[in-house]
């Protein structure tokens, strides 16, 4: 229709390709949290090593390491694994009050007091550090699903004015022989509708092409990256993208469009 | 040729179909275009227009499609005041009459056949069904071997047929030229007349602005002289004053 809209099919794509790739990489996140059966934020494991240590001692050391750890503000519990691991390792579990900011390193710091060879489990970092993550994936997904829909709302605006200006002339030809504001609407919005949603198509399947290639790839990054874990909703709700975006430029479009020969309406004696 | 007629409602249906009452018209604060004028005009009836140029012709003709509104005075067009009509009824008062000017006003990037399916396209009749009846009405001005070109292709003749086959498609009650004839030869300007003559014939009352004199002589149809802000009516080579 006129010279911006190719810059604004490229923003556009852009933008899906950037949304799509959020969206999928938060939701596999978040599902990963929850098949891997995570305990997040609320339980602290700390890896004591039995090596070299007389049973008996041990034993009394694990009593006191316990008795220490209940008597730590913000600790609800402690439990011992049933098994201790073949490397002569024993896990205590310390399950935390929910509202209670309690420090790994200075519960850490108390225990190794008492028992030098104590460690944090490695999943309980690894799953401190995810859960700052998946919430922090959280926030940026909703921050910029609001920064999407205003940049397409903007980029939309302004392609549709710059083409009721650029053809002007035509559009005065059309209001000459009768044609209602309506009919001129259509035109403007049925074109953004198609630009719009071939532009959300190709960001999006560039966004799964990325996602697809990233997990066959996954093993050799030393990170598993398992599509099977999205849902069939989720997949529906991708696709939907484009048709969402589309139908979100028509109605700027029209209204944008409405809005001007109006103005123009009322110039106009 | 069976064509879409407009669903008017029953306030645009009138015998007389323009009237001017007193109208004024002036641009700023300038001398006026007119002054009180005063005419009516029949459905079905063929005028001139004519005048020296800027007398005012096409300013006359923008009153009456209402692109500008009189200074004082009322137009009444199919017997509605048009200083009535709001911005939402203007398109559909439009739609009854055909307009044609001297430009042409073709939209370049559509073709001759789509310029035509416009005016039918816009009263919402379907794409394929509009495409048949710009198919025969292309064939009556002679242009059905051109219907997928585009207007730059064209001569400035077979423009000027296209856009008198656009404005007569929806078959308008009024037709309103702005010097149909001013960008062609003799020849090509004849051959227009003709099909005015011919949708005359068929019932639609035409008002062409020319400076045209030999159209005007080789045609006997009654003359609207514009002069001085004044209008003079000429039948018969005699003078009429409104």
């Amino acid at each position: 229709m006129n010279g911006t809209s190719k810059p604004i099919r490229f923003i556009i794509g852009c933008l899906v390709f950037v949304l799509t790739l959020m969206i999928l990489g938060t939701v596999v996140f978040d599902k990963y949290i929850k098949t891997s059966d995570l305990e997040l934020t609320h339980q602290i494991i700390f890896d004591i090593s039995a090596q070299g240590q007389d049973p008996e001692i041990f034993e009394q050391t694990l009593t006191v390491l316990q008795q220490n750890l209940n008597a730590t503000a913000g600790v609800v519990s402690t439990t011992f694994s049933k098994e201790v691991s073949a490397q002569k390792h024993v896990f205590l579990t310390a399950r935390l009050a929910p509202q209670v900011a309690v420090s790994q390193e200075e519960l850490l710091s108390n225990l190794r007091q008492i028992y030098p060879n104590i460690a944090l489990q490695s999943q309980t970092l690894t799953t401190s550090l995810i859960t700052q993550l998946h919430k922090t994936l959280l926030v940026l997904s909703m921050t910029l699903m609001i920064f999407v829909a205003t940049a397409i709302i903007l980029s939309i605006s302004l392609v549709t004015r710059t083409g009721l200006s650029m053809q002007k002339s035509v559009i005065d030809i059309l209001r000459l022989i009768g044609s209602p504001n309506s009919f001129i609407a259509r035109q403007f919005q049925w074109f953004t509708f198609r630009m719009s949603f071939f532009s959300s198509i190709m960001g999006m399947l560039l966004a799964f092409g990325c996602f697809v290639s990233l997990s066959l790839f996954s093993n050799v990054l030393g990170i598993s990256i398992n599509l099977r874990l999205m849902s069939q909703e989720l997949i529906i709700l991708i696709f939907c993208l484009p048709l969402s975006i589309s139908l979100l430029a028509l109605m700027v479009a029209r209204i944008e469009v409405i809005r001007t020969l109006i103005r123009l309406d009322t110039r106009h004696p | 040729m069976e064509g879409p007629l407009l669903l008017p409602s029953q306030r645009w249906q009138s015998v007389e179909m323009i009237r001017f009452s007193n109208v004024m018209l002036r641009y700023g604060e300038g001398y006026p275009v007119f002054r009180g004028l005063n005419f009516s005009f029949q459905a079905g009836s063929f005028y001139f227009l004519t005048g020296s140029s800027g007398v005012g012709k096409t300013s006359f003709l923008k009153l009456i499609y209402r692109e500008i509104v009189p200074t004082s005075g009322t137009v009444t067009v199919f017997g509605r005041d048009l200083s009535t009509l709001s911005p939402a009824e203007l398109p559909y008062f439009r739609q009854r009459m055909g307009l044609v000017f001297q430009d042409c006003r073709l939209i370049e990037h559509l073709s001759v056949l789509d310029n035509v399916c416009l005016a039918l396209r816009i009263t919402g009749m379907a794409p394929k069904r509009a495409r048949i009846y710009a198919h025969e009405l292309l064939d009556w001005v002679g242009l059905s071997t051109h219907v997928h070109e585009y207007p730059r292709a064209l001569s400035d003749g077979q423009k000027q047929r296209v856009a008198i086959a656009r404005a007569v498609i929806t078959k308008p009650l009024l037709l309103l030229a702005d010097e149909p004839t001013g960008n062609v030869d003799e020849i090509a300007a004849f051959k227009l007349m003709y099909l005015f003559e011919e949708l005359n014939k068929m019932g639609t009352t035409v008002l062409l602005a020319t400076h045209n004199r030999a159209i005007v002589n080789e045609f006997a149809y009654p003359e609207l002289m514009l002069e001085r802000g004044q209008l003079q009516l000429i039948t018969g080579g005699h003078l009429h004053a409104f």
